[in-house]
């Protein structure tokens, strides 16, 4: 019996990228020994050289430090993103689905007219109501997913709830709660989790997009948009202020994007 | 007598999968204006074969050796040019399954028409004549209409009709018949193998049949192959092969292939005096169509189940034996009428309250989807003993191995998901589960269709087993006539929603009143 077969490289790739990211976020020190938010000031605007690998900004600090700095505010944030909107996209997706018709209806009207917002749009909305910020910034965007993921849940577990297996659970006696626990939520877990990896990478850009715009972490934080917005002002003269958060930015979405990928095709392989 | 060059010549093919060897030398050759039957179980490798023919296998297969020749011409040397004029204009290919077979967006016409527009230099109004000719050819009625109809509107039998129309529409030497009607309905099936015979006849063509039923190959072929495991038990002449069989494996496919063994049921002593397990009074359920007109789909069906005794329901696909079935069991109330289990009116009680349904389990006919894959065969099998019974882990355990043994499986099975057993074994699985919440009724729908004839054998023979040692009563559910002639003591015959026969299942067999019922039963005889 095989239930695990070899990842292709491209998907290591992705898993290392994840795991340095990891490492960032928990302990930066171990990769960089600088300090993100005080510059020399007699170094600013310093091209890539040894010293500094991806060059200094214009107050002087170093760009690879922040970039590593910046995990700790991006990755958490855009997870915290996800983690809402999986979490109210699978209950307002899950009751739609086990309820009744009417209800059903309802909500999946309600979800159509959200899916219909952009979601860059429905996330500035919320963040201008509710204030700026970095976790005002997290959950404006999981809001702004919400409605896609209940889509997603609703569908998956309608099917899940016609299929054989479920019904003939139903006809073995087991409950209402015992089929939601025993024979949904595992068949939806993996699916669910592809579809959570692959928000996330799109999590990702929405923050440094608020970022950008300045509705998340106010300077001097090393926030991957907000480096770079700053950045903008220098793209004439020092290129690598904006090119490396924006490089470092793609490597993590690609990356994300691939796992999910690489979640799916596990998926379907066993039947 | 000097025999006459074959249209195709297989000697000697070998075909791997990886290090799976699917095919092990296997040789014969098609004669022109007869009809060679490739016949075995699944995985005997006779996909395989066809998919070679016209050099259409997966990327993962490797033909090791071997060579097939058409008309003196070498398949497997020739340049993918070649073959796009060979496939069509010299082999024409009927598939298995007709549903997924036909573009659903491409009206009738312009898919006939295709092959004609490929091969042929004709002009627009020409292959608009032709394409009509073709599909009067193949016996469809109105083919004016059906030229502009699109495949969603046509039945399983019409749309096999067109698809044999494209592969005979250039009137290719060889057609191959990928288990051409094991989709369709018994007396569509016969239909279909007409159509085919009349157009070898009248073309001269070889017929490459493809094919599990050994009926089929019994009454259309005239030379047989049978093969297991990727090489040929035997080989011979269609009358001489079914009449002195000589290897073993051909023997044991006949012993356990119903329409040719039919065994009948031991005439059980039943008094009739007794309250019956299952009474069905004047059953009419009705189905809502969108639109939210109702129209009954079932109509006054009746019939009574002595205890420890087998009542088969018999219907084509559409015929209502389904609905039937999921009444029975509650999941759908009737509209007038009554189901009454044990004397108990199963309607009685609150909606959605399972009390009387209890001692009746279904048992489903895909084996594999009615196990959820992702929790074990312990669990499976754990879960209505959990829901039943208030006992520990330990008794639940017990209760899994003695109902294992039940069962025939090995307890080594216990931690392996369905995805990881055989079509046989999961069918035992369910069996098990069903019989886990100790009913004394178990509703079996379309219970071995799914499954080869010699596991379907098995487990009939475990089911008549579990019947004399547990008194079980069964309400086999069926499409397949001669399944049930093997295991029935009384019988409904459903055609159209409407009960059209029902009595004891010798008197049906002996002495059938309606016309359905003799059409049907010419489909096995």
């Amino acid at each position: 019996m095989k239930r695990f077969s070899i990842p292709s490289p491209l998907s290591v790739l992705s898993a290392i990228v994840i795991g340095v990211c990891m490492i960032a976020i928990l302990w930066p020190s171990a990769l960089t020994s600088g300090d993100p938010a005080t510059g020399v000031a007699p170094e600013h605007l310093l091209p890539p050289d040894s010293a500094h690998w991806c060059g200094t900004d214009q107050l002087g600090r170093d760009v690879l430090t922040r970039i590593i700095y910046g995990t700790r505010e991006t990755l958490p944030a855009a997870f915290v993103a996800t983690m809402t909107g999986i979490v109210l996209g699978s209950v307002i997706g899950g009751f739609a689905a086990l309820s009744g018709p009417a209800v059903d209806t309802l909500l999946s009207g309600v979800i159509d007219v959200l899916l219909a917002i952009p979601e860059l749009l429905l996330a500035l909305t919320v963040v201008i109501l509710t204030g700026f910020g970095p976790i005002h910034a997290a959950l404006a965007v999981g809001i702004s997913q919400t409605a896609g993921f209940a889509r997603i849940v609703r569908n998956l577990v309608r099917t899940l709830r016609s299929q054989t297996y479920v019904e003939a659970a139903r006809l073995s006696g087991t409950g209402f709660w015992g089929i939601v626990g025993w024979h949904i939520l595992p068949n939806a877990f993996r699916p669910l989790l592809g579809m959570g990896i692959l928000r996330y990478a799109t999590a990702i850009l929405s923050l440094a997009t608020l970022g950008f715009l300045g509705y998340s972490a106010p300077p001097p934080a090393p926030e991957w948009g907000l480096m770079i917005s700053e950045g903008r002002d220098y793209l004439a003269t020092a290129w690598w202020m904006t090119t490396f958060p924006g490089l470092a930015l793609l490597t993590v979405a690609l990356a994300a994007n691939r796992l999910s990928q690489a979640m799916t095709n596990a998926g379907e392989e066993r039947p | 007598m000097t025999s006459p060059t074959p249209v195709l010549d297989v000697n000697d093919l070998a075909i791997s999968y990886g290090d799976r060897i699917a095919v092990k030398g296997i040789s014969f050759a098609a004669m022109p204006g007869k009809t060679i039957a490739l016949i075995g179980e699944s995985g005997s490798g006779k996909s395989t074969i066809a998919k070679a023919v016209i050099r259409l296998l997966p990327p993962s297969a490797r033909i090791d050796r071997g060579s097939i020749t058409l008309n003196g011409q070498s398949l497997l040397a020739a340049s993918s040019r070649t073959l796009n004029t060979i496939r069509g204009r010299q082999i024409g290919f009927v598939p298995q399954d007709p549903g997924s077979s036909l573009d659903p967006r491409i009206p009738i016409g312009r898919q006939v028409g295709e092959i004609l527009r490929l091969h042929t230099s004709e002009g627009r109004r020409e292959r608009h004549d032709h394409v009509l000719a073709l599909l009067e050819k193949v016996g469809l009625p109105d083919p004016g209409r059906c030229f502009s109809q699109f495949p969603h509107e046509l039945s399983g039998g019409m749309k096999q009709r067109v698809l044999i129309a494209i592969a005979v529409a250039l009137a290719p030497d060889l057609i191959i018949a990928d288990e051409p009607t094991s989709a369709l309905d018994a007396t569509i099936q016969r239909q279909i193998l007409d159509l085919l015979d009349s157009l070898r006849e009248e073309n001269g063509c070889s017929v490459l049949m493809i094919t599990h039923d050994l009926a089929i190959a019994r009454d259309r072929a005239h030379d047989v192959v049978v093969m297991q495991h990727g090489t040929a038990a035997e080989r011979g002449l269609s009358d001489s092969l079914f009449s002195a069989p000589h290897s073993p494996y051909t023997r044991r496919l006949l012993r356990d292939s119903p329409a040719f063994h039919p065994r009948t049921p031991p005439v059980r002593k039943v008094a009739p005096a007794q309250v019956p397990a299952l009474e069905v009074s004047n059953l009419t359920i009705t189905h809502r169509t969108h639109g939210g007109r109702t129209s009954p789909t079932v109509r006054n069906v009746s019939f009574t189940v002595q205890p420890g005794t087998t009542h088969g329901i018999i219907g084509e696909s559409g015929s209502g034996k389904t609905t039937i079935l999921r009444c029975l069991m509650g999941l759908i109330s009737p509209i007038s009428g009554s189901v009454q289990i044990h004397g108990a009116d199963a309607f009685g009680g609150r909606p959605g309250e399972r009390g009387p349904f209890r001692s009746m389990q279904l048992v489903y006919q895909n084996p594999w989807s009615s196990l959820d894959p992702r929790l074990t065969v312990r669990r499976i099998i754990e879960e209505p003993l959990r829901n039943h019974f208030d006992e520990n882990r330990s008794w639940r355990l017990q209760r899994i191995h003695t109902l294992l043994e039940r069962v025939h499986l090995k307890p080594d099975i216990l931690e392996r998901y369905p995805s990881d057993i055989s079509g046989g074994q999961c069918q035992r699985v369910a069996l098990a589960r069903a019989l886990a919440a100790e009913p004394d009724i178990l509703v079996l729908d379309e219970f071995v269709s799914a499954l080869d004839v010699t596991v379907q054998a098995r487990i009939l023979e475990l089911l008549t087993e579990l019947q004399n040692d547990l008194g079980l009563t069964f309400v086999f559910v069926s499409h397949d006539l001669a399944v049930v002639r093997q295991i029935s003591d009384t019988l409904s015959i459903i055609r159209h929603g409407q009960q059209e026969e029902y009595g004891r299942a010798e008197s049906i067999f002996s002495n059938p009143a309606s016309d359905y019922t003799r059409t049907l039963l010419q489909t096995i005889l």
